[in-house]
């Protein structure tokens, strides 16, 4: 077991005794994956901090029953899979057609996160590739997801169709997924010599 | 669809136009149909979807202590809530009103009677029934950056800060009825709340109204400058420049930082002034300190005594933060006008360094920011660009941008300073926070933030990394270190082709230790300057 490990079982220890500070401590240390693992699986981003909430107020309360001899992560990430359940349950029950475009987008990207895991490299790999890109593609990623500008509005800054900047996002997207999974087998290879 | 285009291609540039919202109905069909029917195309789709979201995660991501402050006042909120219901569930069974048997609608009548009860309480305020500590009015105020309502009733917890803006007020109170009135630009902090009450006073005025204490649990309120100690009394707190007491009632035990004890009675008026700068800032063993209080020039003044005192390069390229601190928004560094030598001396003689700096780093932004020009220099002792005696920095090269990275030179490593010793991810956030880092004799290497141990990985020359540990070996002594060199803040002293490195955000504090500091230390170092914002 390794020292961050072993912190971890100290402080989980501490929770189960009433330490504010360690609990705080645990969530503080597993909430930016918690966010992703929800995050990936959700349609409406809004959505991503309630539910991540919403577990981590479970974890609290539950603390107690957990089994310390047992890794915090997944039970931490199955509390946050119940809620995520019960969410797109109530969700489902709503939607119309599931047979429409919206809903088998939600599937295939709900079957696609449950293939891939929740590697907790993930986020260091994608945030790397992202420094990789460049040109017209680097500025119309950081447009559009990081300065928040619509598609329309990039168009008519560059003069081009949004359909376009549309497809172009798409295949900067390809080349990141591409990237990061190389990083990831990268690490993994290292991980295994 | 071309009887020759690739139906995963012609899926993307569907997706394409879809997320453009350009895409008409045959479109729509066309694509239902690829995903109905194509499982190339399902998961193709599908991990796109993932990847747009997963940037919508990680471009935004959460502040680790917002997500707790959110956390912490959702569950007082809700045993709060909790609390009412019993409440009212007890009450009226009292009376006999009410079966044992609820049906569903009741609940909604519970829930306006627990908001009737509620707000009775509030403006009853007995002291059965209230929270051990609670906003209970506000005018322009927040808790923890959040906006109070006027009549919010807002549980404190420990560690919430309670501010007040320009023409605000709060009044906060106490389940034993005692009484906090916070005056306009004030901050106020929750240190305790049971069985002893302390709060932290970082600016502003408090009036207190304090009902009788117990002798063996005080009521403390501490200030930058010392603390008051009371026990039951009516008295005035204002921290500025220093802290100003004024008395009504009672008697107010008042200790500066030094530990020098006034008491102070019904009508009389005290004040303590700032500490001597070095020993409220860092412990009086620093080789080199910073406060970056001088407000005006091209120097900052060392205070710890080693006459390291640093010339602005480009005084155009920084700004003076009221208060203490310096903005560096240009490219431009801070250089030791004399070799630190006698720094440089002490730790080849201890083997053991520690550096500890209060900033506020910008981050980075992946897409301007030039991957080879980094780590950006946060502090260093820089020989060339690519030899120093060590160097704190900011994002590693080609690597990821929100890490702290330290570069040591030991008798066993490289004059790169590789392996460095890197936090996890996310570690810098545009926040005002302490970084410190400690290597001990024996070659134990520690970072923590805001005073508490962070996981730390190797980073070797190839950017292989170690696993993540709270503890990394960098093996050697440090009697390589050259003492010609000059501390060097913000920036390179050369620049290559990809830059100089260059460091924006802002300095608070600076310390510089010829040991390893402890845990202990790390945190009250943490705690003082905190304290002192």
């Amino acid at each position: 077991m390794d020292d961050l490990a072993d912190a971890e079982t100290g402080y989980v220890r501490l929770a189960k005794a009433g330490d504010q500070d360690a609990l705080d401590w645990l969530i503080r240390c597993h909430q930016g994956r918690i966010r992703a693992f929800i995050g990936v699986r959700l349609t409406d981003a809004s959505m991503v901090d309630d539910l991540a909430q919403d577990a981590f107020i479970i974890a609290c309360d539950r603390i107690g029953t957990f089994d310390e001899a047992q890794p915090f992560y997944p039970w931490l990430r199955g509390i946050a899979h119940n809620v995520l359940r019960h969410h797109l349950r109530k969700r489902r029950s709503a939607t119309v057609d599931p047979h429409d475009l919206e809903s088998l987008l939600a599937d295939a990207a709900l079957a696609h996160a449950d293939q891939m895991g929740d590697n907790e490299q993930q986020e260091t790999a994608l945030r790397e590739c992202l420094t990789r890109l460049s040109g017209t593609t680097a500025r119309t990623v950081q447009a559009h997801y990081f300065d928040d500008r619509t598609l329309a509005t990039i168009a008519a800054e560059q003069g081009r169709t949004a359909k376009a900047v549309g497809v172009m996002l798409v295949r900067a997207r390809q080349w990141l997924r591409a990237c990061v999974e190389a990083k990831l087998g990268q690490n993994a290879h290292r991980g295994a010599t | 669809m071309n009887a020759n285009e690739d139906p995963v291609q012609r899926a993307l540039n569907l997706k394409g136009a879809y997320d453009a919202g350009v895409l008409d109905a045959r479109g729509r069909e066309e694509l239902a149909h690829l995903l109905r029917t194509n499982p190339a195309c399902r998961n193709t789709l599908g991990a796109d979807q993932c990847l747009h979201r997963l940037l919508q995660v990680y471009v935004r991501p959460a502040d680790p202590e917002i997500v707790i402050a959110g956390l912490h006042r959702r569950r007082a909120a809700e045993a709060s809530a909790s609390s009412f219901l019993r409440r009212v569930h007890t009450r009226r069974k009292r009376r006999g009103r009410l079966s044992r048997s609820w049906r569903p609608t009741a609940w909604l009548g519970v829930a306006i009677a627990a908001s009737v009860v509620a707000a009775v309480m509030v403006l009853l305020r007995g002291p059965q029934d209230v929270a051990p500590l609670s906003v209970v009015t506000a005018t322009h105020t927040s808790v923890d950056g959040l906006v109070v309502a006027p009549d919010a009733n807002v549980e404190l917890a420990v560690g919430q800060q309670v501010s007040t803006a320009a023409a605000g007020a709060a009044t906060i109170h106490y389940a034993d009825d005692s009484v906090i009135t916070l005056s306009e630009h004030s901050r106020l902090e929750v240190v305790a709340v049971q069985p002893n009450k302390r709060l932290a006073l970082h600016q502003g005025q408090v009036t207190v109204d304090v009902q009788p204490q117990a002798v063996d649990h005080p009521f403390t309120i501490v200030t930058p400058h010392g603390e008051a100690r009371v026990v039951g009394t009516r008295f005035t707190l204002t921290v500025d420049r220093s802290t100003v007491l004024a008395v009504a009632t009672g008697l107010v035990r008042l200790t500066d930082a030094s530990g020098v004890v006034k008491e102070v009675r019904a009508g009389e008026r005290a004040e303590i002034g700032p500490p001597a700068a070095v020993s409220a800032m860092a412990p009086a063993d620093a080789i080199a300190a910073y406060d970056f209080t001088e407000a005006a020039g091209d120097l900052v003044r060392e205070r710890g005594g080693s006459g390291l005192d640093l010339r602005i390069e480009d005084p155009e390229a920084v700004t003076w933060v009221p208060g203490g601190g310096l903005r560096l928004h240009g490219s431009t560094r801070l250089r030791s006008i004399i070799p630190a030598a006698a720094l440089v001396q002490a730790c080849r003689a201890s083997g053991a360094f520690s550096v500890v700096v209060d900033i506020e780093p910008d981050v980075l932004d992946p897409v301007s920011t030039n991957p080879l020009d980094l780590p950006k220099r946060i502090i260093c002792l820089p020989n060339d660009v690519d030899a120093r005696n060590f160097s704190l920095g900011q994002g590693l090269y080609e690597g990821p941008l929100d890490v702290f990275d330290m570069r040591l030179f030991t008798s066993r490593g490289s004059a790169r300073g590789r392996p460095s010793v890197v936090t996890s991810t996310s570690q810098v956030q545009a926040r005002r926070m302490s970084v410190a880092f400690t290597r001990a004799a024996s070659g134990e290497c520690t970072f923590a933030i805001d005073g508490r141990q962070v996981a730390v990985e190797l980073v070797d020359a190839d950017d292989q990394r170690s696993r993540p540990v709270m503890t990394a070996q960098v093996p050697g002594t440090l009697a390589v270190w050259d003492d010609g060199l000059h501390l060097t803040l913000g920036a390179e002293a050369f620049v290559d082709a990809n830059g100089r490195r260059a460091w924006s955000g802002t300095f608070h504090r600076v310390a510089i230790f010829a040991r390893a500091l402890s845990a202990d230390e790390m945190v009250t170092l943490h705690a003082a300057w905190r304290s002192d914002r």
